[in-house]
């Protein structure tokens, strides 16, 4: 059931892929980095290949799934150097520099692999305009007194071309994403 | 950049490959305490550092002639630990819920997994590594309490 169901998902994903998704030309952003390294997006990323991906550290099963199937991707493109990976937070209020630099490590991340995040209404302007959504799911406190919230949130992975276009998105979880984008990009920079 | 079905079929056939259940490796890589009518195979969790949130999953095989329930799950060294559930939410949003006990029929496995049922290990007090293990206390209806050994890696 749920191949049918991300099948067709991915269906409806091919259709629209041949055109420009989305142009960011006229955006920008001004975020940060893990490192507190002041990023401006899409600018800092002009000439290069971007795979983008959308999660939130609190998050500790889909959003492995989104950020293990970009580093699936980098992987098989073989990290070439004009195709930058940005896992950006929807949850900046939590997700400071320091948890996404944490985050980072506990991935094993290193070149051409940055997570942003940057203040409330920066990062939830970002996700608008790429039509990222998110909605507080439900609170539980802890058996230490913690009160904690969950987010519902969209599932993508997306890729913007070396213009500032996005040209490709897919739902970010699924299992055969990977080869679909890395398949992709094959095609368009033959 | 259109698709073939035969493409799609492909696609569906790999996902459902990837998706079955590896025997082979399972009883290996847990550790079973207890008696043998439930049987934990496949356990996992997945690296996180501390103070953050994670999650471990395993498959539960009940051999007895009874249905049996997990109840909740315990990790002494995390702030709390919960049974969740992921699931499409409305408008194509993904999120989870607490799920408050997984019933294991008699004679079936039910599989914990990435994007299903999952346990929560909230706020771990250290780092968990790959080739680090956690201790999980299991409560089933059934009978007290089950300890498995869960090996840390990253899927
Ligand atoms: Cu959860």
């Amino acid at each position: 059931m749920r191949i049918f169901i991300a099948l067709t998902l991915l269906l409806g994903a091919a259709c629209q892929r041949t055109q420009v998704i989305d142009d960011l030309n006229d955006a920008s952003f001004e975020l940060v980095n893990q490192d507190s390294v002041s990023v401006t997006f899409p600018d800092d990323f002009k000439g290069k290949y971007v795979v983008m991906g959308f999660v939130y550290t609190n998050c500790p099963d889909i959003c492995p799934l989104i950020t293990q199937n970009m580093i699936k991707i980098k992987e098989e493109l073989g990290s070439p150097d004009d195709v930058h990976f940005l896992g950006f937070t929807f949850d900046p209020e939590r997700d400071t520099p320091a948890k996404l630099s944490e985050y980072k490590s506990a991935f094993r991340l290193d070149e051409n692999f940055d997570f942003i995040t940057g203040d409330t209404t920066t990062v939830s302007a970002l996700m608008d305009s790429l039509r990222v959504r998110t909605q507080v799911s439900f609170t539980t406190t802890t058996e230490a007194g913690d009160e904690l919230y969950f987010l519902n949130h969209s599932d993508k992975i997306m890729v913007m071309d070396p213009k500032s276009r996005v040209i490709i998105e897919y739902g970010g979880s699924q299992p055969m994403v990977p080869n679909l984008i890395v398949e992709d990009f094959q095609k368009i920079r033959r | 950049m259109k698709y073939s079905l035969n493409q799609y079929l492909f696609l569906a056939l790999i996902t459902a490959l990837a998706c079955s259940p590896d025997k082979q490796n399972s009883e290996r890589n847990t550790v079973n305490i207890g008696n043998a009518s439930i049987e934990i195979s496949d356990a996992w969790a997945r690296p996180a550092n501390a103070g953050m949130m994670t999650a471990a999953y395993f498959s539960i095989t009940n051999n007895e002639s009874y249905a049996d329930t997990l109840l909740s799950v315990r990790y002494t060294n995390a702030a709390d630990t919960q049974i969740h559930e992921s699931f499409e939410a409305e408008d194509g949003m993904m999120g989870m819920r607490p799920v408050k006990s997984v019933a294991i029929p008699s004679g079936e496995r039910v599989k914990l997994k990435p994007g299903g049922i999952h346990i929560m290990i909230i706020r771990p007090e250290m780092n968990l590594s790959e080739g680090d293990t956690i201790d999980l206390e299991l409560a089933f209806s059934s009978e007290e309490v089950r300890l498995i050994r869960v090996p840390v890696r990253s899927n």
